[in-house]
């Protein structure tokens, strides 16, 4: 239900069951503002998804509703000197948008390289790799 | 105002002004809560990588909080500091809230990137110390209500 302003009314302007309850009734406009307010202060943190729900190269859709903030870690091995990159669409489900993209370099003690991204609800994301890089950490927060 | 829990009446049941003023009145607490429900953002993504350059102050202007990420790219041979600024109230920000170095000389990294907020009608900026690094792609997200 949308939001309808307030309207003051004066003695004797009494307003009808039908009128109320659109405002104040269980499934009224303002059960729908509070559920909006009750988003503002949530927000949730994963459990690290690399290794698990979280691979690289897999693509992604934010299905909470939510803003969605990810923090994409990877090392690089084998002396290789890898890159991660990180591509966010509203409506491809093969996203190719590029939002972040680092580099590692695992010869000189340099070994992580992270990306930090912002998907908007109902977009889709992918983290991506060359090859010899190590998925480490992968977390997600969700938020209003 | 505070809230209360929504409680339905039934038909002909008699609510005077004083209960529905307190409720849904121009300063009601229906108001109140649609004050509050307008903080909540949606979210847009824009790729201004065109419109951005490295070394230049912005002010976010949108009334909303930002979400930035830039990446840049080092030439082979060079290293820089990569650097994100973001300040209330001066047009040429120099308070650095984050750092990363990029070394494409002794080490392979080509690619680094940052991320940071910029509060609604701050000013921010994105430096390279090395004069051969090019921005390579430069994303906002914009949280509106």
């Amino acid at each position: 239900m949308g939001f309808n302003a307030g309207v003051t009314k004066a003695v004797g302007n009494t307003p009808s069951h039908t009128e109320w309850n659109n405002y104040y009734g269980a499934a009224g406009s303002m059960e729908y503002l509070k559920g909006q307010a009750d988003l503002i202060d949530a927000c949730s943190q994963s459990a690290n998804l690399a290794g698990g729900t979280r691979a690289l190269g897999t693509v992604y859709q934010n299905t909470g509703g939510k803003v969605r903030f990810v923090t994409v870690t990877c090392e690089g091995t084998d002396g290789a000197s890898p890159a991660v990159s990180a591509y966010v669409e509203l409506s491809d489900d093969t996203p190719d948008v590029l939002v972040a993209k680092a580099d590692a370099d695992d010869s000189s003690n340099s070994d992580f390289a992270t990306v930090t991204f912002v998907v908007p609800p109902n977009a889709y994301y992918t983290v991506s790799s060359v090859a010899s890089l190590a998925l480490t950490y992968w977390f997600e927060w969700d938020w209003c | 105002m505070g809230y209360t829990a929504g409680v339905d009446v039934a038909s002909l049941e008699f609510i005077d002004e004083t209960e529905w003023n307190a409720y849904m009145g121009a300063s009601g607490s229906l108001d109140t809560l649609k004050a509050v429900a307008d903080k909540v953002p949606g979210c847009t993504q824009s790729i201004v990588t065109g419109t951005r350059a490295l070394g230049t102050d912005y002010q976010n202007d949108s009334g909303h909080a930002r979400f930035v990420t830039v990446t840049v790219d080092v030439d082979t041979g060079d290293s820089t500091a990569f650097l994100a600024y973001v300040e209330a109230n001066d047009t040429t920000p120099d308070v650095i809230v984050v750092r990363r170095d990029a070394n494409n000389d002794s080490a392979d990294i080509e690619f680094a990137c940052l991320s940071f907020m910029v509060p609604p009608g701050y000013y921010y900026k994105v430096a390279a110390t090395a004069a051969t690094v090019t921005l390579y792609r430069w994303v906002e997200w914009d949280f509106h209500g």
